[in-house]
Formats: C-alpha cells, structure tokens, sequence
C-alpha cells in the first residue's frame, strides 16, 4: 500500500495551498500562481533561483509540513526537460561569449539534479536523492521509484516532479503542433509511506509504465487486469489525443472522463498535477468538475499518454476503500 | 535475489570495444590528447572519441533520422552488453539508461542556426531531452516496455545500475540493460571552465598538484540479470553486483564536503548492503576526477570509511577524461574487468601524494586477487554513490 501523506501544487490553477481548490478551477489557464514564495523557500536563496525551483522547494517544504514530518528518508524527482532556464542561459553565453570566463551560476544550476540536490541542501538530508527524466514519463518513473522504495523498506518518501515553460520553448512546440493547450509550468510534490494514518489522503494501487508497445488498447488493458477494472468511478486522461480519447471510452464505456491538459495546460510532467487532482476530488468529494459530473469517489484511473508510444498508468482509490 | 553481470559494453577514448579499452588500461595508454576545441583558441585536454557522428552513424547502419552523439555513443557500448541476447517475452526486461546533458551536441546546432538567424533545422531539437538519447538507443535495440532515463549529473550511470540491481532484488524486473552516456559538448567544457575545474594540462588524479579534471566522452553498459534470467538465457555471470548505495552530501550545490560526509555514508552503506567489511575490499576504482576538491574529499571519505588499511585504489579519469553521466558505467565495465582479470587497474599522471592524506594510488596495473571492487561516482548536488562488484 503506498499512501499518499500530502499533496502540493503550484500550477496555472490556485492549487497551491488550497485543500478542495478542484471544485475551484478556473475555466481559463491563465499565468502560473505561484504562493508568496518568502513563505515557503529560504529568502536568501530565492533571488538565485529559477522559477522550476523555486516551485519545487516550495512544494517540498510544504508537503513535508504538512505530513508532519522533518526528513524524509528519499528524495525523488521527476523532470522532462529540467532546469530550462538557467540551461538556456548557460547555452546562450557559452554560444554568445567569446573567450573569458562564463559566470557559473548558470551552468551550476543547468543539471537536472538541481532540484533533488536543492532539496536535500535547503533540508540537510542525506538520504536517497534520485532524478528521474524521461519526458512525458518522468513523473511515473520517480514514482515507481518510491514505490519500489516503499517495498524495500519503511519510510516517508519526498516525489514529485516539476517542469518550466521558457519562451525560446514556444517556436518548438509550435513546429511539433504541440500547441493543443498553452505550455505551462508545474510542480507537484507529494509525501508518500506504506502505513495508513488520520494524515493519508488517498492510496496509490500501481503504476505502470510503457514504451514502444504494439497497441495502447492491449496496454490498457493489462493494467485493468492486473489492477481490476471494477468500480473507477472518474478516469483523467492527457487529453491530448482524439483518438486515445475515443479508445478509452469504447474500453470503458459511460465512464466520467477528465482531460487533464485542459485544466493545468501542456508540460511533460502534468501528470503529477493529474494525481494531485484526483487526490483532491476524491478527499474532498468534488461532485463537478468543468462540465464533467463525478458521482462516486472511491477509484481513479489517471492514463497519461502525452506523446505517442509512451504511456504512464496510474492507479489511486479513497484512503476509505 | 541476486543480481549478476552477465554482458559489458565500452565505449570511450582509449578503445571502441571492451577489449581495446582493457589493453589501453593495461598499457598505460591515455586517450586524453591536447586539441583546439571548441573556439580555436586555446589548446583544451579531452578524451574524445576519433569517430565522427557520421563515422559512427555508419558503424552502426544509420541511414536516417535525428540521433545526438549520446545516442550514438550509447548505442555501441548497449549493443556490445546486450551480445547475443534476445528479447524473450518470458523475461521482464527493463533498459535504463543515464545522461546529464542529454541531445545538448545537437541543441548547440539549433541554438547557433537561432541567435545567428539562420534557417533552423527545428528537428535537431527532437533529441535534446535526455529520455530522448535512450528511447534512441532502447529502439535501435528494439526494447519496448520500461525505459527510463536517470540525470543526476556525474553519478548518473552508477544510479541507474542501482536501480536496475534494485528492481532485479525486488522481483520487478528479470532482467535490465542498464548504462550511461555522454558526449563533449561546448556547453560541458565551458561549465567546467566556468567553474575553474578545467585543468589545461593532463589531469592528475590523487596528485598533490592536480589542478582540475579533463572531459572526455563515451557511454558504458552492463546487462544485469537475476536468478530467473540466468537459468531462462544460461549466460554465464562474470560476476555479481553486490553492494549499492545512493547518498546525498547536502553541504554544496557543486563542491563536496571538506570531510567527505556523503561519500562516507554512501560507502559505509554499499559495504552494509554487500554484507562485507572494509578489509574484503580488492580494489577501489575512485571517482578521483583530479579537482582539488573531489579528490581531497573523497580520500578523506576513503580514510573515514577503511581507515588505516586502505585498499588499493586508482581513478581511471586519467585514461578516459571524465565522462560525466558515462563514468559510473564505464568505470562500472573496468571494476567487472579488474575482477574477470584478477588486476587492480592504475592511475595515470600521478607523482606525489595528497599532503593532508598520504594516500598513494595504485601506478601499475596490478595482477592481484580481486575479490571484491568498489566504484565510486560522485555528482553535482552532492550525489554520491558507491557500488560494490564481487567475484562469484
């Protein structure tokens, strides 16, 4: 059993700070919202740091406060692309700069570790630091981590994921036409452990994660197999994919079905944002979500396949089931 | 449930198989040359791979799509591990694989053709995210299933080996073709430079006068099996992983602890996890980059662990340049091959010892009994892991 502890998300959505914020989305992604960061990040280091962590230390220290809990015994990210904005910056002056000497500020704070490595400096942990980055799927893969953490032994594990959007990002996508929703930054933090307290929010059954299948049908439905496709009372889903949309509904008919793009927008880990909403929904019984009417609360499926050939399976129920 | 190493893959600038690499390691002969790169202007030390990305595209019957050097590099030494190995639905298998700059030799092309306004080839793009280089290399071998890609700068290869021996313990997986990559980039170099690490002559690994560390390139692969796998394929183990630990240093974003806290701890818990005590350990293939303050804070890390009876140790940073994502599995290939070869590998470029340690790495290739071999990799935001290797 991995047991979701606490929950953080700072998004386009007022999802920071803000138990039951699903039956408070906006319509419209608008900029990122972010918290009075002073708050929740040393002050003195946050002038140094870009927005990626600034959001995740943030996250982290509230995540950690509110499960009670001083250290925790892993550290796990999960990024796509890392830590854009001091990497541009880096790859702009070694490209613009002629001879002399770069400041190294920038190239410090490129490597996708940053985040896990920032963590366990602003807490003084020496535990397990792990960065996982595998685009769409880098959010999934850290969690496996923790879970396979959780197997090995007890403890109270610090995973999320975080991902920033830079502006020289913009173009690309719109070359690729991954343009169906606005890029957007995230960060999704969560602490999770095997034992089941007053604090657990909700409970994570599994995740999967695959590449370069045959056929997405036959992946989906060995994780309904495997996972039991009994009572899922609401599915999210990335949303980005008319056809992965139709295919999910024809697998599992008259299901309440929530893209999860539309909501927090395009970036490679949002389906971290997705796991914190459906802890949300289903902790606070959220009854309507956009146009989608949710009835019951027990289980969710959340079905990331952002890029094509890649997909992440998420399984999470009530802390009540 | 055990984990062994059932194949090996190589590739960097002392030797494109194994056994070149071996030689080059057993003759003392480094791969570090002096050229002008990347502006002409100053001559720069690296260890760099004589094959252009279209020589190896070629090697490797590439005739189309966008590939970075990372996946190129990563794709001989994965293919050299995974031998004569086919895939078997009967055994779960895993790849995972490591970078810290992932397609950034290619980005570097797209960034130029954008602040130059040239016509940009917005395909090079397509290989700049890291799970990019391993979703290339885990499709030339034609894996599907769990791919995954870890990034924790210059431990990065040695996590994920971790983690493939983690998910092998624990029954997730049968099987993992497991490693890192890394190529020199314009971005790399100049890091390193901007940090004044980047030492203008040959590196000099554990020398009192080290003044900083050369890069090279090149990605290095394992195929780890576990006690189902091996009786389903009958490979035969070299030999087996047995003691693995991640630990963090919190104490700088780049530079270690002057006492050395989280190698220490990563060590001590490697050795734990192998059930072994300090004395056991044959060889120690250091992290030993040849900055003054690795090098000075993984002794100390080394004396804090085995105290007075230190085993024999080198950095084969020397031969290789760091590789930076690919060291922990390079160096991973060459603690297999000190144990297959019963020999404790040298250093290079070494003269006098650290004056706060003493402490005098191995200078010649050693015939020994290797029972027993540590491999430490040491990261940016201080990440630091230790993995133990052990004869079967």
């Amino acid at each position: 059993m991995y047991c979701i502890q606490s929950a953080a998300t700072i998004s386009h959505q007022p999802s920071f700070a803000s138990i039951g914020f699903s039956s408070r989305l906006s319509k419209d992604i608008g900029s990122l919202i972010k918290p009075d960061y002073k708050d929740f990040v040393p002050p003195a280091l946050i002038r140094r740091m870009s927005e990626i962590l600034r959001m995740s230390v943030a996250c982290s220290n509230l995540v950690l406060k509110d499960a009670g809990i001083k250290q925790p015994d892993a550290i796990i990210t999960g990024t796509g692309l890392g830590c854009l904005y001091d990497t541009e910056k880096f790859l702009n002056n070694a490209i613009t700069i002629e001879g002399g000497l770069l400041p190294p500020t920038s190239f410090i704070q490129s490597t996708h570790n940053t985040i896990a490595g920032q963590i366990s400096l602003v807490l003084g942990n020496h535990q397990y630091n792990m960065t996982h980055t595998q685009n769409s799927l880098s959010f999934e893969h850290a969690l496996l981590d923790a879970m396979l953490m959780l197997d090995e032994d007890n403890g109270n594990i610090l995973i999320g994921s975080a991902d920033e959007v830079i502006d020289p990002l913009l173009p690309i996508a719109a070359y690729f036409k991954l343009n169906h929703f606005p890029l957007t930054s995230g960060a999704s933090f969560y602490v999770i452990s095997k034992n089941k307290n007053e604090k657990t929010l909700a409970v994570i059954e599994a995740c999967h994660t695959s590449a370069f299948y045959s056929s997405l049908e036959n992946e989906i439905k060995d994780f309904l197999s495997k996972t039991g496709e009994q009572q899922i009372d609401f599915i999210l889903n990335d949303g980005c994919n008319k056809d992965v949309s139709r295919l999910i509904e024809a697998l599992l008919p008259g299901k309440c079905i929530i893209n999860y793009s539309e909501i927090c927008g395009l970036y490679a880990t949002n389906s971290a944002f997705a796991l914190h909403l459906a802890t949300d929904i289903i902790c606070n019984k959220t009854k309507q979500v956009y146009d989608r009417t949710i009835n019951s609360h027990q289980r969710a499926l959340i079905i990331n396949s952002l890029l094509p050939e890649r997909a992440g399976f998420i399984m999470i129920k009530s802390n009540e089931a | 449930m055990k984990v062994f190493v059932t194949g090996i893959g190589v590739v960097s600038a002392i030797g494109l198989t194994v056994e070149e690499n071996f030689r080059s390691l057993l003759n003392k002969k480094s791969g570090i040359t002096e050229c002008k790169f990347p502006d002409d202007q100053k001559s720069i030390y690296t260890g760099r791979i004589a094959k252009s990305n279209s020589e190896l595209k070629q090697l490797l019957s590439i005739t189309d799509g966008y590939y970075s050097r990372t996946s190129l590099l990563g794709i001989i030494a994965a293919e050299q591990a995974m031998g004569n190995n086919f895939h078997n639905k009967k055994l779960l298998t895993a790849f995972i694989s490591s970078t810290s700059v992932g397609g950034m030799d290619e980005t570097e092309k797209y960034y130029r053709q954008v602040l130059k306004n040239l016509p940009v080839d917005f395909n090079l793009t397509r290989t700049h995210d890291s799970g990019n280089t391993s979703e290339n290399i885990a499709a030339y071998l034609k894996f599907s299933g769990y791919i995954n890609t870890l990034s924790t700068a210059c431990s990065s290869a040695a996590n994920a080996i971790m983690l493939a021996a983690r998910m092998i313990a624990q029954g997730k997986m049968d099987r993992v073709l497991v490693g890192g990559t890394d190529p020199i980039t314009d971005f790399t170099i100049k890091g390193f430079q901007s940090l004044m690490i980047y030492d203008n002559e040959w590196c000099k690994p554990f020398d009192h006068n080290r003044n900083g560390l050369n890069l090279g390139e090149g990605a290095g692969f394992l195929l780890l099996e576990g006690d189902r796998s091996i009786k389903i394929s009958g490979n035969e183990p070299i030999c087996s992983l047995t003691g693995w630990h991640n630990a963090a240093d919190a104490y700088h974003q780049t530079a270690s602890s002057p006492d050395g806290k989280g190698a220490t701890i990563a060590m001590k818990n490697a050795l734990n996890k192998a059930g072994l005590e300090t004395k056991e350990i044959s060889y120690i293939n250091a992290h030993g980059t040849g900055t003054k303050n690795n090098d000075l804070s993984e002794s100390i890390a080394i004396k804090n662990v085995f105290g007075n009876v230190i085993p024999p140790f080198s950095s084969t940073k020397a031969f290789t340049g760091h590789t930076l994502a690919a060291a922990g599995a390079i160096e991973a290939v060459y603690s297999v091959l000190a144990i297959k070869n019963q020999v404790h590998l040298s250093g290079l470029n070494y003269n006098d010892p650290l004056e706060e340690t003493l402490m005098r790495p191995v200078t010649e290739p050693t015939q020994a009994v290797t029972k027993h071999v540590m491999s430490n990799s040491f990261g940016f935001g201080g990440n630091n892991s230790s993995l133990i290797f052990s004869r079967i």
